[in-house]
C-alpha cells in the first residue's frame, strides 16, 4: 500500500512523502441515513509540497481535512482507509495518543476561525493557553518570546498580542490564527479556506506570507478552497474534489492547461479570469448530489455533457494517465481542451 | 456619448464618527468622497475596490436608500435629467419603478415569513400596478425568465425553501418585476458558490440585454467586473482613482492602486506571470483625510509632487480612460 | 457563509396545476395551516411544553364545566361559589374534658355545656362544621362560610384565564407597536417609548398597585388591563423593540423601501411579522405574571372581586387558618393551581422558546 502512494506520488519529490492518504472513506452518520462524505480518496503529499483540494461547497474538503488531523464530530466513523502520517497510520491511533500528534505533526487553520476568537480576552493570551497545553512546563516569559516570535513569521507585530481581537483587521486575524497553527511546529499544515472571507489584496499578502513560511521552515501544506484560481496560486499540486471523491489529482502545471476530468474541466472553464481572452463562461448546471443518497455509478454523471451508459452503471477507478495525474472518469478522452466547448 | 442614463455629480457622503448628544462631531468618516462618474443607457458599470471603500455606499446613494451629504445624483426622464434628491412624491413614485436594487446576502434579502410571490410582486403591490391575477400572471412570468421553471412550484415556497443561487435569482426577478431601467447590483454572487455564481452573472447579463436595462455593479473581484462590465471604475477610500472601459483599463491599469489590485487577483492560470505591484498594510477608514493623494500612504510610487499638491483630479488619458495620479500622468 | 445546495423538499411544493386554479386567498391559507401544523409538530417534540398544554386545557375544562354542573348536578343554593352555603351537620359523641381522642367525632364536655348547658357526657350532639373535610357532597370540603371549595376553585378558573388572557393580549398589542415604532423610527420616538419603559421597570409594581386600589375600585377587568398596559410599556416593550430593530437592520427591509414601500408598509407588513412569534412568547410569560400579580393582590385583599384563587387564600388565612394542618383544604387546592397554571404557561412559552429562538434549537 505505502509502495503504490510513493509511486503515484508520481516522483514529484524524493524520499518518502510525509502524508499518503490510501483508500479514506468516511461517513456521518445521522437519523436520515449515512452521509458519504469522503469516499475512496488517495493521495500522498510529498516534503515540502503545497497540494490544492479544490470542489464546490459540501463536497467534502473539510472533512478530509479533519479526518487527517483526526478532529471529528461524534457521528463521524472512518470506514476504511489509512492515513500514515511520517511513517504512523493516524487512523489507527486512539484519541489520546492522536493528541499527542495533533498540532506537533500535523496542525490546522480552520475555516472561520479567524472570527472565532473570544472577544474579550487578548490574542496573546489566547495563543497561550493553546501553548501551555503543549508546553506544560513553559514558563509565561517563555511563552511571550515563542508568541512574539510566531507574529514576527506571521508579519505581525509583537506587540499586537496584548491587543483584543476588535482590534485587529479581518488580514491580523487571519494572521494571529496561523501563527496559532504553526506553535508547535508542525510538519504538516491544512489551511482550509484561508483566504475566504477576505479582500483580494490582503488575500494575495496573506498567501505569500504563507508560502514563504513554508519555505523557510520546510512544511509541507495542505489548502483547501473553493476557488480553483487560488488554488493554481499557491499549490504545486492540485486535487480536485466532487461529492466526496477526489475525481483529479495532479501537478498543478498538467492539470489546469489540459484537464482530464469533465468536471475540473467546467469548474476552469466557469472562472473568471483577468487575463487571458476575455471569453463567454460556461456555467455549471444543476446541484451537486445529496450525499445522504448519491447518484449511482460516476457521482458526476448526472450533471456531466459526456454521461454515457456506463458511467450510470459502474464507478470509474481512477487512471493514472501520467505519472503523478491521476483521473477517475470513464471518458477522460472526450475531455477537449478549455475554451472550446462553444466551438 | 449619447445623454447618459445615470450622472453623478460630486457626491459625497460622511458620517460622523462619534455621534454626539451635546457636541456637534468634528470628525467624520469620508466614506464616499466627490465621486462623479456617468452611465449610458443598456451600459454596466463595474464599482471595482477593497473592502470599505465606500462602494456599498455610493450603491445605496444611487437608490437612495442612503442621502448624500453633498452633490448630485441625476436620473434621466422622458430626454431630460432629474435630480433624484429634490423630486416630489411622484417623482419618488417614478424613480422607484425605474430604480432597483439586488443585494448581496441571498439569505438576509429576502423576508422569511413571506412566500416568493410576495416576495416578487412587491413592488407591484406597494406601488399599486395590477390586479392580483396580474401579478400572479408576471410573476410566474419572471420566474421562468429567471430560470425557476416550473414557476408554479416557486411561487408559493417561502425564501427557505430554496438554495442560494435560486434565492439570489428570486432577487433578480424582484428587481425585474417593475421594469426599471438602473439596477444596482452590490456584490450578488460573492456568497454564492463558483459554479452557481457564473449562472447568476450568465442570468444577469442575458436579462440585462433583454431588458435593456443598465447596471452599477459593485464587486470586490477585478475577474467578476471584467466578465459582467463594459466599463469599470476602481474606488480607493471614497474616492475613484481609475475610471476607463473593462478591456482598456485592464490592459493599461495606469493607477499604482488599480496595478496592485490587478497583481493580487489570483488567476487559474499557473504560468500566467504578472508584474507584482505590492502594496503594504490594509485599507484604513478615512477619518477626516489630510488633502494629499488619499493613497499616499500605501503608494509604491510616491514623489513629492504627491505631498505637496491636494488629492489628484481624474484627467483623461484618451481612450475614455481617466486616471487620478499625478506621477501615472507623467509617465505616459 | 457559501451556498448549500440542498434541494429543499421538492415534494412539498404543490402541484402546478392546483396553483393556477387556485384563489389567492386559498393559497394563503393553505399555507398558514401548513405553518400552523409544522410549528405543532416542533412544539409536539417538546416534553415540558406538552406538559404545561396539557394541565392548561384540563383548567379550561375546569372552567367550562362549572357553570353545566351548577345547573344540573349542583343545587345554586348549596353550590354557588359565593353565595351557596350548606351546613355540614356531625354527630358527636360527648366525652369528658381532656379525654378527646378523635375530634371528628368527639367533643369534650366543657365545648358541649357552652352550647348546651344540659348535655351529660355520653351524650350525643349534632354540631354544624365551618369549615368542613372533604366529604361525598363537598369533595374539597367547604370554606369558613360553609361555601364549596370545589366549585370556587373552578369558579375562579374562569377568572384567572380571563385576567390572564387579556392582560397578555394588551401587553403584546402595545409591546409589539411599541417596539416596532421605536425600533423603526429611533430618534426622539424611540426616547420617548425607552425612558417610559425605565420608568415603568423602575417603579416597583406592587406598591402603585396598593396606591391605586386604595383610590379606585379595583375590578379584575381593570386589574388585566392595568397589568396588560404596564407590561406592555414597561419590560416587554424593549424586549420586542430589540427584537425589531435586528429586524429593521436586515436587507428585506431595506429592499421593501426600494420596492416603494412606505412606513407602515415597512412596520406591518416586514418588521412586525418577524417580531411575532417573540410576542407570541412574551404573551405566554405575561400570562404567569399577571396570575401571579392577581393572587398577591387578592391575598393582600387589596382587589375588590367576589371570587379567585387569591380571594380563597386570603381568606383562609383571614379566619385564621393559613397554616393549620387540618384544615388543607382550604389553602392547598387554591395555591396549587395558582402555582400550576402560571408554571404551564411558563412552561409552554419555554417550549416556544426552543422553537423560536433559533439560538436555542437543537439541529
Ligand atoms: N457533522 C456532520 N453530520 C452530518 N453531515 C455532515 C456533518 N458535517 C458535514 N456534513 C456533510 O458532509 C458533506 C461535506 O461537508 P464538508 O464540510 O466537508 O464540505 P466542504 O467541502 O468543506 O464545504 P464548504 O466549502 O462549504 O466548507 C456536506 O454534505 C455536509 O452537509
Ligand atoms: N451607516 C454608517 N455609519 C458609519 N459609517 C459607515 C456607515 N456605513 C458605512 N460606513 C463606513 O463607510 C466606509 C465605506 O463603507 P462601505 O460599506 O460603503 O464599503 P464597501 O466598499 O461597500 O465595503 P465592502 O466591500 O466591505 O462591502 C467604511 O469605512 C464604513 O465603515
Ligand atoms: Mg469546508
Ligand atoms: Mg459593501
Amino acid at each position: 500500500m505505502n509502495e503504490t502512494a510513493i509511486e503515484r506520488n508520481g516522483g514529484v519529490q524524493s524520499g518518502r512523502p510525509i502524508l499518503e492518504v490510501d483508500g479514506l472513506v468516511m461517513h456521518y452518520r445521522t437519523k436520515a441515513g449515512d452521509v458519504s462524505a469522503v469516499e475512496e480518496v488517495t493521495f500522498a503529499l510529498g516534503r515540502g509540497e503545497a497540494l490544492g483540494l479544490v470542489g464546490e461547497s459540501g463536497c467534502g474538503k473539510t472533512s478530509v481535512a479533519m479526518t487527517l488531523i483526526r478532529l471529528l464530530p461524534d457521528n463521524a466513523i472512518i470506514k476504511e482507509g489509512s492515513v500514515v502520517l511520517d511513517g504512523l497510520n493516524v487512523a489507527e491511533l486512539t484519541d489520546g495518543e492522536m493528541r499527542k500528534h495533533r498540532w506537533a505533526d500535523i496542525s490546522m487553520v480552520f475555516q472561520g476561525a479567524m472570527n472565532a476568537w473570544n472577544p474579550v480576552y487578548k490574542v496573546g493570551d489566547q495563543i497561550m493557553e493553546a501553548l501551555e497545553q503543549h508546553f506544560p512546563d513553559m514558563s509565561e516569559a517563555e511563552g511571550r518570546v515563542r508568541i512574539a516570535e510566531l507574529f514576527e513569521l506571521v508579519g505581525l507585530s509583537p506587540a499586537m498580542m496584548d491587543r483584543y481581537p476588535h482590534e485587529f483587521s479581518g488580514g491580523m486575524r487571519q494572521r494571529a490564527v496561523i501563527a496559532m497553527a504553526l506553535s508547535c511546529n508542525p510538519k504538516v499544515i491544512i489551511a482550509d479556506e484561508p483566504t475566504t472571507a477576505l479582500d483580494v489584496i490582503v488575500q494575495d499578502q496573506i498567501l505569500k506570507e504563507l508560502r514563504k513560511i513554508q519555505e523557510e521552515l520546510g512544511m509541507s501544506i495542505i489548502y483547501i478552497s473553493h476557488d480553483v484560481a487560488v488554488i493554481a496560486e499557491v499549490s504545486d499540486r492540485i486535487g480536485v474534489m466532487y461529492a466526496g471523491r477526489l475525481v483529479e489529482l495532479g501537478a498543478t502545471d498538467e492539470v489546469f492547461p489540459r484537464p482530464r476530468h469533465p468536471y475540473t474541466y467546467l469548474l476552469l472553464s466557469s472562472t473568471p479570469s483577468v487575463v487571458g481572452p476575455r471569453r463567454r463562461l460556461a456555467p455549471l448546471e444543476g446541484e451537486p448530489p445529496n450525499l445522504l443518497a448519491p447518484p449511482t455509478g460516476c457521482r458526476f454523471q448526472p450533471r456531466c455533457p459526456f454521461a454515457a451508459e456506463i458511467c450510470a452503471s459502474q464507478d470509474p477507478p481512477s487512471q493514472e494517465l501520467a505519472p503523478g495525474h491521476h483521473v477517475a472518469c470513464w471518458h477522460w478522452e472526450q475531455v477537449p481542451e478549455l475554451g472550446r466547448l462553444e466551438a | 456619448m449619447t445623454q447618459p442614463l445615470v450622472k453623478v455629480e460630486g457626491l459625497r457622503k460622511l458620517y460622523p464618527l462619534h455621534k454626539g448628544v451635546f457636541r456637534k462631531p468634528t470628525e467624520y468618516i469620508h466614506a464616499v468622497d466627490d465621486v462623479s462618474f456617468e452611465i449610458a443607457p443598456g451600459e454596466s458599470l463595474g464599482l471595482v475596490g477593497e473592502s470599505g471603500c465606500g462602494k456599498t455606499t455610493t450603491g445605496r446613494m444611487l437608490v437612495r436608500l442612503t442621502g448624500a451629504s453633498d452633490g448630485q445624483i441625476l436620473l434621466q426622464d422622458d430626454g431630460s435629467m432629474i435630480d433624484v434628491a429634490h423630486v416630489d412624491r411622484d417623482g419618488m413614485k417614478r424613480f422607484r419603478r425605474r430604480v432597483q436594487m439586488i443585494f448581496q446576502d441571498p439569505y438576509e434579502s429576502m423576508n422569511p415569513r413571506r412566500t416568493i410571490f410576495d416576495t416578487i410582486s412587491e413592488p407591484l403591490q406597494v406601488q399599486g400596478i395590477g390586479t392580483v391575477a396580474e401579478r400572479e400572471e408576471r410573476v410566474a412570468e419572471l420566474l421562468e425568465m429567471v430560470g425557476l421553471i416550473p414557476a408554479p412550484t416557486f411561487m408559493f415556497r417561502f425564501p427557505h425553501q430554496l438554495s442560494g443561487g435560486q434565492r439570489q435569482r428570486v432577487a433578480i426577478a424582484r428587481a425585474l418585476v417593475i421594469d426599471p431601467s438602473f439596477i444596482v447590483a452590490d456584490e450578488p454572487t460573492s456568497m454564492l458558490d463558483v459554479g452557481i455564481s457564473i449562472s447568476i452573472m450568465e442570468l444577469m447579463l442575458n436579462l440585462a440585454e433583454e431588458f435593456d436595462v443598465s447596471y452599477l455593479y459593485i464587486t470586490h473581484d477585478l475577474a467578476v467586473a471584467r466578465y459582467m462590465c463594459d466599463r469599470i471604475a476602481v474606488m480607493y477610500l471614497g474616492k475613484i482613482v481609475e475610471i476607463g472601459p473593462t478591456e482598456e483599463l485592464l490592459a493599461n491599469p495606469r493607477h499604482p492602486y488599480t496595478r496592485a489590485l490587478l497583481s493580487a487577483v489570483p488567476v487559474p492560470d499557473p504560468s500566467s506571470v504578472r508584474p507584482a505591484v505590492e502594496i503594504e498594510g490594509g485599507i484604513a477608514k478615512a477619518v477626516n483625510p489630510p488633502p494629499q493623494c488619499r493613497f499616499i500612504g500605501r503608494c509604491p510610487w510616491v514623489q513629492d509632487i504627491c505631498r505637496r499638491r491636494g488629492h489628484p483630479p481624474l484627467e483623461d488619458t484618451g481612450n475614455d480612460h481617466l486616471v487620478s495620479c499625478y506621477v501615472a500622468k507623467e509617465s505616459v | 457563509m457559501t451556498d448549500r445546495l440542498v434541494d429543499p423538499d421538492p415534494s412539498a411544493a404543490p402541484n402546478m396545476a392546483d396553483v393556477v386554479a387556485e384563489p389567492l386567498w386559498q393559497v394563503r391559507l393553505r399555507l398558514f395551516w401548513q405553518g400552523l401544523r409544522s410549528g405543532w409538530s416542533s412544539f409536539a417534540e417538546s416534553r415540558i411544553g406538552l406538559v404545561g398544554l396539557g394541565v392548561i386545557v384540563l383548567f379550561g375544562i375546569m372552567a367550562m364545566i362549572q357553570p353545566i354542573l351548577i345547573g344540573t348536578v349542583w343545587e345554586p343554593a348549596i353550590y354557588d361559589p359565593v353565595l351557596g352555603y350548606d351546613a355540614v351537620v356531625v354527630e358527636k359523641t360527648i366525652v369528658p374534658d381532656n379525654e378527646v381522642t378523635d375530634p371528628a367525632t368527639q367533643i369534650d364536655l366543657f365545648s358541649a355545656r357552652l352550647l348546651d348547658p344540659l348535655l351529660q357526657v355520653g351524650d350525643t350532639l349534632v354540631v354544624t362544621v365551618q369549615p368542613a373535610p372533604p366529604s361525598r357532597q363537598h369533595l374539597l370540603g367547604t370554606d369558613p362560610l360553609g361555601r364549596d371549595v370545589l366549585s370556587q376553585l373552578m369558579f375562579s378558573t374562569r377568572a384567572a384565564f380571563m385576567l390572564g388572557i387579556v392582560a397578555a393580549l394588551v401587553t403584546v398589542f402595545i409591546a409589539t407597536t411599541v417596539g416596532a415604532v421605536s425600533a423603526f423610527f429611533g430618534g426622539a420616538v424611540d426616547t420617548l417609548f425607552m425612558r417610559l419603559a425605565d420608568l415603568i421597570i423602575l417603579v416597583p409594581f406592587l406598591p402603585i398597585l396598593i396606591v391605586l386600589s386604595a383610590l379606585i375600585d379595583f375590578q379584575l377587568f381593570h386589574l388585566a388591563l392595568l397589568i396588560g398596559v404596564l407590561g406592555g410599556f414597561g419590560g416587554t416593550a424593549i424586549i420586542l423593540k430589540s427584537q425589531a430593530l435586528s429586524v429593521s437592520v436586515k436587507p428585506f427591509i431595506d429592499a421593501a423601501r426600494i420596492a416603494g414601500g412606505g412606513h407602515l408598509h415597512v412596520i406591518f407588513r416586514h418588521i412586525i411579522p418577524n417580531v411575532l412569534p417573540l410576542s407570541f412568547l412574551y404573551m405566554m410569560f405575561s400570562v404567569t405574571d399577571a396570575i401571579s400579580a392577581e393572587a398577591t393582590l387578592s391575598f393582600l385583599g387589596l382587589l375588590n372581586i367576589d371570587m379567585s384563587w387569591g380571594i380563597m387564600i386570603h381568606q383562609a388565612w383571614d379566619q385564621g387558618y393559613l397554616l393549620d394542618p387540618n384544615r388543607w383544604w382550604l389553602m392547598v387546592p387554591a395555591g396549587m393551581s395558582v402555582t400550576l397554571l402560571a408554571g404551564s404557561f411558563f412552561l409552554v412559552g419555554r417550549a416556544m422558546d426552543e422553537i423560536i429562538n433559533p439560538r436555542l434549537r437543537r439541529r
